[in-house]
């Protein structure tokens, strides 16, 4: 016994059997699915509690809205523009309600990591503290850059923006951060030892105008 | 590798493993199928308001039914990339190469290793009973008010409120161990007279209760800790002297740490203890059962982010170089992290040197050799030597950027100009625009 799942060989086939009501599929599209959106949720929000809450939500929004969903080779990318925007709309409303209940960044529990772990875990809490005073669609474009990793046309398509667009963004958060980060010792310190906030590699997209677009 | 880029990797990897330790996709499966019954419900509901006033009455009726009615939790079955909806009694057996993962619509989950053997027994309210044929299985129940969880193993019963262990179960020669992460369970089954409770840090180990033996005796046990306490109880017919070691073929059961204990309790009420003098402890060759167990409970303590119960893990119920002979090469790196995370370079420079030897493609062997040269032997000149390697063997791997890097940094804290120049072209050539490209322009003209 192969432990009797069923298999989807690619998206279509999985799509298809969502668009049938399958529950199978579900089960598989969660399993398929869950790392990307828990990378692109964790690095927005960082060491959080409420990431499970996210991700639930991110699914539900996925399974109300796959009827709507033509083209299954956009399955990824539209996953991934749930995520952030679900991300992002949990970062806005605990702006709103922050005098209430803002888990501030004093207040990120205690975490296993590897390596050099009060050095790392200190960066982490200046980092989302930093990037809790960035714009939000700042932060957004920073931490799908940097902290989850995405190339520049996948922040782009995430975000619904032009390239162009994303750029402006991350010239600014990068430059925001950077000042920001001056402020706080975990960071000022590693910018001290002489290295500089690289440009991103090249990944195909530096040949792309840089004007100012309207967005989407 | 000191800049901002660098502090957004830590960052990342932190974050990232931070959300892949708490292993999320379970529980988001649970929260998933439970929405999705209660959305089933609604539907079944709404339906009822296009009856009529005496039908909606009863509809209504009906809905109160199953809004009270205590529902049997539901599971699915994962693996291999796919999944799909368990039933009850349905033999669900382990593919060769992977894990079958059963998610439980409360939030629990049954993880069985490959060749691992069960079966679902019953579902209700307050959670399930599954039957372990064969294999180790991880199980990690989540706690709820009446929650009623059960492993059965043969004729041991394991019961569970909310906890994480890992169950062990060898048909052929009948033995159980129970390994606890977290929480704790109370064991019934041949050999215990009263209900044995087993808490963090603890291991239940049944051995040699063979069927014919069960049939024609009652069963003698014998509980040990790690200090080789010895504690007897003699159940029905008279049992061996206390100073006679245990027949090999009847039913030991031991409690052993699994973690450093202040103080080896053996449940009182579980069994009469007896002290039984200063040691019997005898050097057994672990069996490949019991490493299995071994490397089950490390693996499940790692897992968790237990880095140091881990290393203490594998270090205690196994020999170190073996197993980094004998287990596969991300076990063998896994353990190299345990032992360079909890600071022990020189088991950590033992399992990296045979990954290296053993997979000669596991690129990150050499540089994570290099990585404990330069952050915790300070042999910058080593360190310097391990990242040349790596650059000069995986110029394409995913660790090439920063190995070139640290070579450069290596070979500058090693005062060796030459090498710092050698690296500087490596890394110009290899990553023209990498964060420590003007540095490097900066060597090779000087």
């Amino acid at each position: 016994m192969n432990g009797g799942v069923v298999a989807y060989n690619d998206d279509a086939e999985l799509v298809a059997a969502l668009h049938r009501g399958d529950r199978a599929a579900r089960t598989v599209l969660v399993q398929r699915y869950e790392p990307l959106v828990e990378r692109l949720v964790a690095g927005a929000l960082g060491i959080d509690s409420e990431i499970s809450d996210v991700i639930q939500d991110v699914f539900v929004g996925v399974f109300e809205g796959i009827r709507s969903l033509k083209d299954a080779s956009a399955l990824r990318s539209w996953i991934a523009t749930l995520a952030v925007f679900t991300a992002r709309g949990r970062i806005r409303r605990r702006r709103r309600w922050r005098w209430i209940r803002f888990l501030a960044p004093e207040e990120v529990p205690e975490v296993p990591v590897s390596g050099p772990q009060g050095e790392t875990h200190e960066a982490v809490r200046a980092t989302y503290r930093v990037l809790d005073t960035l714009p939000d669609d700042e932060r957004m474009a920073f931490s799908l850059r940097f902290i989850s990793e995405m190339q520049l046309t996948e922040v782009a398509a995430a975000c619904r923006v032009s390239l162009a667009t994303v750029k402006r963004r991350l010239a600014r958060a990068e430059k925001r951060f950077v000042d920001a980060a001056k402020e706080h010792p975990a960071l000022r310190e590693r910018l001290a030892h002489g290295g500089r906030w690289s440009a991103p590699e090249n990944d195909g997209a530096d040949d792309v105008d840089v004007e100012v677009e309207g967005e989407s | 590798m000191s800049d901002l880029e660098t502090v957004m990797r830590d960052v990342a990897r932190a974050v990232q493993g931070d959300a892949r330790r708490r292993q999320l996709l379970p529980e988001i499966q649970a929260r998933l199928e439970a929405l999705d019954e209660q959305s089933r419900q609604s539907q079944h509901s709404y339906g009822g308001w296009r009856l009529s006033l005496l039908g909606a009455a009863a509809c209504a009726a009906g809905i109160a039914f199953l809004m009270l009615r205590p529902h049997a939790i539901s599971y699915a079955v994962d693996g291999a990339g796919a999944g799909r909806s368990g039933a009850v009694g349905e033999r669900l057996v382990a593919p060769d190469a992977a894990p079958l993962a059963l998610h439980f619509s409360d939030g629990s989950q049954v993880t069985m290793p490959p060749h691992a053997q069960a079966h679902v027994d019953a579902l209700d309210a307050q959670g399930a009973t599954v039957a372990l044929e064969e294999g180790t299985v991880e199980v990690s129940v989540v706690h709820r008010a009446h929650t009623r969880w059960e492993i059965r193993a043969g004729r041991y019963h394991v019961r569970v409120t909310g906890t994480k262990f890992a169950a062990g179960w060898d048909a052929r020669t009948q033995s159980l161990t129970v390994t606890m992460h977290e929480g704790s369970v109370e064991v019934t089954g041949p050999g215990l007279k009263a209900p044995a409770r087993v808490v963090t840090g603890q291991r239940l180990r049944t051995t040699g209760a063979t069927a014919e033996k069960q049939a024609a005796d009652e069963p003698e046990v014998v509980v040990e800790d790690a200090n080789t306490v010895t504690a007897r109880q003699e159940m029905g017919t008279p049992a061996a002297a206390p100073e006679a070691p245990a027949p090999a073929e009847e039913p030991v059961a031991e409690l052993a740490p699994t973690v450093a204990a202040p103080e080896r309790t053996v449940p009182a009420r579980a069994i009469n203890e007896h002290r039984n003098g200063p040691s019997r402890a005898k050097h057994v060759v672990p069996t490949p059962f019991k490493l299995a167990m071994a490397d089950a409970e490390w693996r499940g303590l790692e897992a968790h982010g237990k880095f140091k119960q881990a290393l203490e893990s594998a270090l205690r119920d196994a020999d170190w170089n073996e197993s980094c002979q004998r287990l596969g090469s991300e076990d063998v790196l896994k353990l190299g992290d345990l032992a360079r995370i909890e600071r022990r370079p020189d088991l950590a420079e033992t399992a990296y040197r045979a990954a290296n030897r053993r997979f000669p493609q596991a690129d990150r062997a050499v540089y994570l050799l290099g990585k404990l040269a330069f952050d915790q032997r300070k042999d910058y000149p080593a360190a310097a030597r391990l990242f040349q390697s790596y650059v000069k063997r995986f110029p394409r791997g995913q660790l090439a950027q920063q190995a070139v890097g640290l070579w450069l940094e290596s070979s500058e804290k090693a005062g060796d100009n030459a090498g710092a120049r050698d690296a500087a072209a490596a890394y110009l050539e290899i990553f023209p625009k990498g964060p420590k490209a003007s540095q490097a322009r900066a060597l090779v003209r000087d």
